[in-house]
Order: C-alpha cells, then structure tokens, then sequence
C-alpha cells in the first residue's frame, strides 16, 4: 500500500532487532525491507531494539551493522549508547567511523536523568562528532507493559531542558506528543533550539496535534516516522496523508527533512 | 460499509453537545471512509449519576438528530443507580438507540449487572464495554474496578445468548493476556480500538477469536483505527467483515418490543 508513489520517503523511526518483552515479527533487515517496499519507503533510520535492554548497548550497535551492511542504500542507523556504561567513548567513536547517523539515547531503561553529568559529556561528544541526538517519548505504551518494563515515559519538556542546557545540538524527539497550545512558551523554547519531531503519535484529525505542531514550529521540523515492527506503518502513513496542508509541507514532513538531518553526514 | 462500534461524543462545560467535536468527528470519517459512528457520551462527572448520564444521553440523541445515517447511539448508563434500566429502555424502544454502553463503574460480571443483561438478551442489543488489563500502577489505580477479558468470560457464561462486546483491544491493557482468555468465551466480541497500533495485533486478533467476533473501533484513534485494520494479514472478505459486516450482523438481530 503506497500512500505517496514516487515521493523519496524516510522512516525516521524503525528498529531492526528483538524485543524481550513482545515477540515482534518481520523485525531484521529483509523484514523491514519488505515492509519499506510494501509502502514505497526509500530510507529507514534505524535503531537496534536489542541495545535498549542489553546491558552493553553497543553490542546491539554492532548487531545492526552486520544485518544492515549490505544495503547502505536503504538504511541510516541510530547510535544506541548509555553514558552510564563503561567505555561509551570508543563506542561512539566506532559508531562514527561506521557512518551511523544519530545518537539514541533511552534515559527511563538506561537508568539516568536527563541532568545527569555522564550524559551530558555524551552529548557533547556527539555534538562535536556531528551526530543529532535521539530519544523516544517511550518504547511501549506503559499501559500494557510487561512487569519488569518502566514505568516511565520520556516528557517532551524533558528533552527540551536537553537541548537547552547543549543549544550546539541537533535533536531529534519520536513517539511523542508535545500537547502545549500553539501560543505556549513551550513552542517558543521549542522554536529556539534545532529539535525535530516525529509524528507518529500525534494525529491530523479531531485533536489536530500535528496541525498544532505545524503551526507552532513549522514543516520543517516534522519528521515522518513509522515505529516499526513494534508499530503497524499505516497509521503514521494516513496522518499525513489526510493532512490539510499543501504538497510542499508534506514532502518536508516525508523525507526532506530527514535526508536533511541524516543524508549529509 | 465502515462502522466504527465503539466511538464517542462530549459535551460543552455548559452541558450542551459539543457540536463542532461532533462536526469534526464527520469530517474525519469523511477523510478516511468511515460510514458509521457509534456513539456514546460518558460524563463521569459526579460519578455518572442518573442525571448526568441521562443529560449525556440526550447530547447523544442530539448528534444521532444532526447527522441521521453517520451516527447510531448507545445508551450510557451506571448500572448501579436504581433508574438505569428505565433509561435503557426508554432510549433503546423509543429513540432508537442501539444498545448499551457500560464504562467501569462496576465489573461485567458483577450481580448488579444482571438486569441489564437479562434486557439486553432479551432484546438482542449489544452491550459495549470499557476493558482492559492495564498492567501499570497508575492506571489500575484509577479504574480499580475495570472488567477484563477474565469478567467478560465469567458474565458470557452467566449470559451466553447476551452480545458482549470487550472494548479497545487497543486501549492500554496487556491485550496479549486478553486474547488467551477470551479463547474461553465463543459468545463474546472484540473491538479494535484504542490508541495501541502494535504490529501484529489486529492479526493476533484473528488468529485467536477468530474474524466472526473482531469488530473495527477506533474510540477517537481515528487514523490509527482505520491504518491497523488496513495493514493486517487478511483477505478481502475478512477485511469487510471487521471493518462493518459482522457490526451489522449485530444490529440485525435486534428484537426490541
């Protein structure tokens, strides 16, 4: 099913890799491949989703480059490290001498705040290797979560105080639904740092979040992303399709942006 | 025909029907082929007393009035007050409502249900349900009394011509655990809803209860509603049947007197 035939769209928000606590399907390379072509996908980003639970995060990055190496084409890999873990430095200069695009940090499985001083040196560090930094609102919905899952979610304001506290930075928030009203401070902060949102939780009808993002912060700072295999691709494929804006925002939300942040480095 | 069953109206801080969410909710249907609504109003509001829920009512009969055709009413109720079967009767038998919706006030299958059951057998009305089986603690704090797939299974075997339908399979609770118990109770129906659009789910959904008893919702995911359906492993004709002919089944059986 091809919502937008012909456009070069990037899924900014895909994982290759198992997850402990659900089996997923169609979850290595050839499964997320098929899907991309099943729905005209030109680029993925993808993130390991072994690296979120392995207590040496850098074992699922290396994981990911043996199952992604032969189709540097279609995919960009996230970086998945801990500041909390040992030797995160060599690490991430390995991620960077492999071309893996942007770093992906999960402070709620990781065990660390956002103030923390270890990650704030891993952020600098990926700010002077050119990396944008990435972090999901959550991995699962907390609702559902197996018992030895968080609880916690990762709050947008949150990831913003990120930003604000390293403002040389690009970052990059996914399944995450900034709720503020379009005149709030909140959008202001937002408008003066570089950090991008995907949109795969938020929606084009009824609460009109994605609008309200538009309005706020500007096509520009729209990534399109689908969450797969933990989530189904058609429901971010249909907010965008359904959204009232013109051609020219959509095609920014559905890759220009991306290729952008990622396709440079 | 698309027929969301499980989908909802509010109402204005005044009391009146929030008329452009009610608008709004049309044109989202428009943009992404849904014929039907099923509505209902849940004012908890004092704790869904008869006034309250009987003032949600009427702002459902309200939107039903505005859009004949886009949408059909449940009739909200809490089982617990005392007029409640008088409200059911009243909107199903003389306003058309199609049947009832229940939220978590009490489980389904506690005594105090049994009397609208026994209504809801006898007419053949669908009973719609608040469900899940939240696993967090903050959410099992805040609806202590939530039915689960477990509540559903032990009220289908109390009332096994009765159509019960769990809601929002995606709704937050740990579906997996639902679908293994819901294998144990043939009569009872599932909506899709909810704003979980897990990979796999609608599938699952199939592969358990079988395509007969899984019905399209969206409970206001609407573009998430519509894209899980869309996705899933399925025939044609399976499709058709989830996204409104086994909703139809339903409502054709209906034998108010």
């Amino acid at each position: 099913m091809k919502y937008f035939e012909g456009w070069p769209v990037v899924d900014s928000n895909a994982f290759i890799g198992n997850w402990a606590f659900r089996r997923l399907r169609r979850n290595d390379a050839a499964g997320v491949l098929a899907m991309m072509d099943a729905f005209g996908i030109a680029r993925a980003c993808v993130a390991s989703a072994d690296a979120i639970l392995y207590k040496d995060s850098h074992a699922g990055n290396e994981k990911l480059l043996e199952e992604t190496a032969g189709h540097r084409d279609r995919f960009w890999r996230y970086a998945t490290l801990n500041p909390k873990y040992a030797g995160w430095e060599r690490d991430l200069a390995w991620c960077v001498e492999r071309e893996f695009k942007a770093l992906r940090l999960y402070p709620y499985y990781h065990g660390y705040e956002l103030t923390d001083p270890d990650l704030a040196k891993l952020v600098d560090a990926a700010i002077e290797a050119g990396l944008p930094i990435s972090a999901p609102g959550r991995v699962v919905d907390v609702r559902q979560r197996h018992w030895m899952d968080t609880t916690q979610n990762l709050a947008p304001e949150a990831f913003l105080g990120l930003a604000e506290a390293h403002p040389k930075g690009t970052y990059v928030l996914t399944e995450s639904i900034p709720g503020a009203a379009p005149e709030s401070d909140f959008w202001r902060r937002m408008r003066d740092v570089a950090l991008y949102v995907e949109m795969s939780r938020m929606t084009s009808v009824l609460g009109r979040s994605i609008q309200t993002m538009l309005e706020a912060l500007g096509a520009e700072r729209v990534l399109f992303g689908t969450g797969f295999p933990f989530k189904t691709p058609s429901p971010a494929f249909l907010k965008v399709h359904v959204l009232d804006t013109d051609d020219s925002a959509k095609r920014s939300i559905m890759g220009e942006n991306a290729r952008r942040l990622f396709g440079g480095r | 025909m698309l027929i969301d069953c499980h989908m909802h109206v509010r109402g204005r801080p005044d009391g009146s029907l929030d008329e452009e969410y009610c608008d709004r909710t049309i044109e989202a249907g428009d943009l992404l082929g849904i014929d039907v609504f099923c509505i209902s109003d849940i004012d908890l509001t004092g704790g869904a007393r008869y006034e309250r829920f009987h003032q949600a009512n009427d702002r459902v009969k309200q939107a039903v009035e505005r859009y004949p055709g886009r949408y059909l009413g449940y009739c909200f109720v809490n089982p617990g007050d005392p007029r409640a079967l008088d409200e059911v009767r009243q909107r199903v038998r003389d306003e058309g409502f199609i049947g009832v919706k229940l939220y978590h006030q009490y489980r389904i299958d506690e005594p105090v249900q049994e009397p609208l059951l026994e209504l809801a057998t006898a007419w053949q009305i669908p009973v719609l349900m608040h469900a899940g089986h939240p696993t967090d603690p903050d959410t099992m704090a805040r609806q202590p009394r939530i039915s689960d797939a477990a509540h559903f299974v032990r009220a289908a075997r109390r009332f096994p011509e009765a159509i019960l339908i769990e809601g929002h399979i995606g709704g937050g609770g740990d579906w997996e655990w639902a679908l293994k118990h819901l294998r144990e109770a043939p009569s009872v129906y599932l909506d899709t809803s909810g704003s979980v659009v897990d990979e796999w789910l609608v599938d699952r959904c199939v592969e358990s209860i079988g395509v007969e008893r899984l019905l399209f919702a969206t409970d206001m995911t609407m573009e998430g509603g519509v894209g899980k359906v869309l996705d899933a492993d399925l025939t044609e004709a399976q499709r058709r049947k989830i996204l409104g002919e086994s909703f139809q089944a339903i409502l054709d059986r209906r034998a108010v007197s």
